[in-house]
């Protein structure tokens, strides 16, 4: 695996969440992630955090999700990480613009052949001085 | 030693160096090209000598630093290690009182000439759930 092609993958992962493709999205996971993300509880495996992303963007008429500053490594040739700065903005379907600035932490690694994301970390970006 | 069960001891040795405020340690189980999202600051570290800076110097205005995991899990896929969980972080600054952050942590290891070493970190604050 070359950073080019994590580089590559991350920016699917938000594609698919652009075009609202959560199948796609969802596709790019192993089925046995943890994930933490914008709530306080965590998520253990895939179903569960498919569940949560399944409700989340119903309500949402439009969204884009991008990375800010990526730092895309790879170790050993089986394992990519992406540490990123992330913008989320959204237009839910009753009007409301929601815009969330974070972190992401996301961790592919190959199996059966595929790049799979194993665990990912979104969380709000700390105020400065917090 | 298994592979999990020398995650697991790797694990808790980082945690007895945070809690001893022992950045020299602390620093001995990271990966060159760590970068780590730490739980203060909205800015992302990249790489040990960064890192270590910050390290030292963090330690270095507080009394004490407690980071209690609570049930924390581990796992290894291939030569990828990864320790989650929430955790207590309790810190006593020198020019200030004692407070304790509940917060989220997703460590990331990579097997290296036979050592786990830390290759990201991504510590966040417990959201609210607003």
């Amino acid at each position: 695996m070359s950073v080019q092609e994590i580089e590559s993958l991350a920016q699917q992962f938000c594609d698919a969440f652009n075009k609202k493709d959560l199948k796609k999205a969802l596709d790019m996971l192993s089925d046995d992630l943890e994930v933490f993300d914008h709530v306080p509880y965590r998520f253990d495996n895939k179903e569960q955090f498919a569940q949560f992303m399944s409700g989340a963007i119903e309500s949402i008429s439009s969204m884009n999700f991008g990375f800010r500053q990526p730092s895309c490594r790879v170790f050993n040739d089986d394992v990519g990480i992406v540490n990123a700065y992330d913008a989320f903005t959204g237009v839910t379907k009753d009007g409301k613009v929601q815009t969330i600035h974070g972190r992401t932490t996301l961790v592919f690694v190959k199996q059966k052949g595929q790049w799979k994301i194993v665990s990912a970390h979104f969380s709000p970006l700390p105020h400065a001085g917090s | 030693m298994a592979d999990i069960d020398d995650l697991k001891a790797t694990f808790e040795q980082v945690v007895a160096a945070i809690c001893r405020r022992d950045a020299g340690a602390y620093s001995g189980f990271w990966h060159e090209q760590i970068v780590a999202f730490p739980p203060f600051s909205p800015f992302a570290v990249e790489g040990k000598t960064t890192l270590r800076q910050l390290a030292e110097a963090n330690f270095a205005n507080t009394e004490s630093v407690t980071f209690s995991p609570v049930n924390p899990q581990c796992r290894v896929i291939g030569s990828t290690g990864i320790v989650w969980g929430h955790t207590a972080l309790t810190r006593k600054p020198k020019d200030g009182p004692l407070s304790t952050m509940f917060a989220r942590f997703t460590f990331i290891f990579a097997k290296t000439d036979g050592q786990w070493r830390e290759v990201a970190v991504h510590v966040s604050q417990l959201p609210t759930g607003g």
